[in-house]
């Protein structure tokens, strides 16, 4: 009985103790890898298979790396709108996915045909495999533990 | 978790790290690493005051390269442990330290002795294990000789 009488006015001191709350969650959240959807996944999975032999180049022989790249694109797809290349840093990531240089295939690679993320690999490069294409489920499998 | 870390300063840091290296799951899955993750507010003891030379590497969560040059990064940490410290750091959950060295791409590799930064010792992508050996055998060596 006491414990329902003093409940509301709990109820109102603990508010003051949920944004602190909220808020760091809310930092966990950001840190902690977000799952890109798998609709964004499967759309740069297919853009990087056909790009791949647009140009002539070739998947990591660890497609683990693949994998996790592409994972990366379509989570930038998703928060940003845009596959910002996912091995760099920005200061302003909605301004540089805006601007497109480093939105993939980046001016690098469709200049050069240099991708540092290693997505796109010429055939004479150290970690070069010899395949254009990877699944759904390999993405998956490699990325399982991350 | 073998504690073969042998430089005290990194030993004296917290076990449980706080929220925002929860990124840190997706690179410490070997057993045994020896690479250890450091947020910016342990940048100080652990790089700037280290009585040995540390060598940085800043990582992103979907960087495919960061990711294929992990196990190397873990040989050099096993390897080099009596002479060298090894520290991982995530990009995006340390703006500040990103700010003051002016990271752009990702993995990249800094070498820190005495509170500074190395001359010359930066270095940006990915790489075999032997040039990885190359570049720290040389590094060390201009140390030594300096």
């Amino acid at each position: 009985m006491t414990l329902q009488l003093q409940a509301p006015s709990l109820g109102a001191s603990i508010s003051s103790f949920v944004s602190p709350l909220r808020r760091s969650t809310h930092r966990f959240v950001i840190r902690a890898k977000a799952e890109p959807t798998d609709k964004s996944v499967e759309i740069m999975r297919k853009f990087s298979e056909q790009y791949a032999r647009k140009s002539g180049t070739y998947f990591c022989v660890d497609k683990g790396v693949t994998s996790v790249v592409i994972k990366g694109l379509a989570d930038h797809k998703d928060s940003l709108g845009a596959p910002l290349c996912p091995c760099r840093h920005y200061d302003d990531k909605p301004a540089e996915a805006g601007q497109g240089f480093w939105n993939c295939p980046c001016v690098p690679m469709r200049e050069r045909k240099e991708c540092h993320c290693m997505l796109f690999l010429t055939p004479e490069n150290d970690f070069a495999g010899k395949e254009q294409t990877i699944s759904l489920e390999e993405i998956k499998e490699s990325t399982a533990n991350m | 978790m073998d504690t073969v870390v042998s430089n005290s300063a990194l030993l004296s840091i917290p076990q449980l790290p706080p929220v925002r290296s929860v990124t840190s799951s997706s690179y410490s899955s070997t057993p045994f690493s020896q690479s250890l993750e450091i947020n910016e507010t342990q940048f100080r003891d652990s790089v700037l005051n280290s009585d040995r030379p540390v060598l940085v590497e800043f990582v992103a969560n979907w960087c495919g390269p960061c990711r294929l040059i992990s196990p190397a990064m873990e040989w050099v940490a096993q390897e080099y442990k009596d002479r060298l410290a090894v520290v991982k750091i995530d990009h995006d959950a340390n703006p500040r330290l990103i700010e003051e060295y002016k990271v752009y791409g990702l993995p990249a590799l800094i070498l820190f002795k005495n509170g500074q930064e190395v001359p010359e010792s930066r270095r940006e992508g990915a790489i075999t294990k032997a040039k990885l050996k190359e570049y720290v055998d040389a590094l060390l060596e201009s140390l030594s000789v300096a």
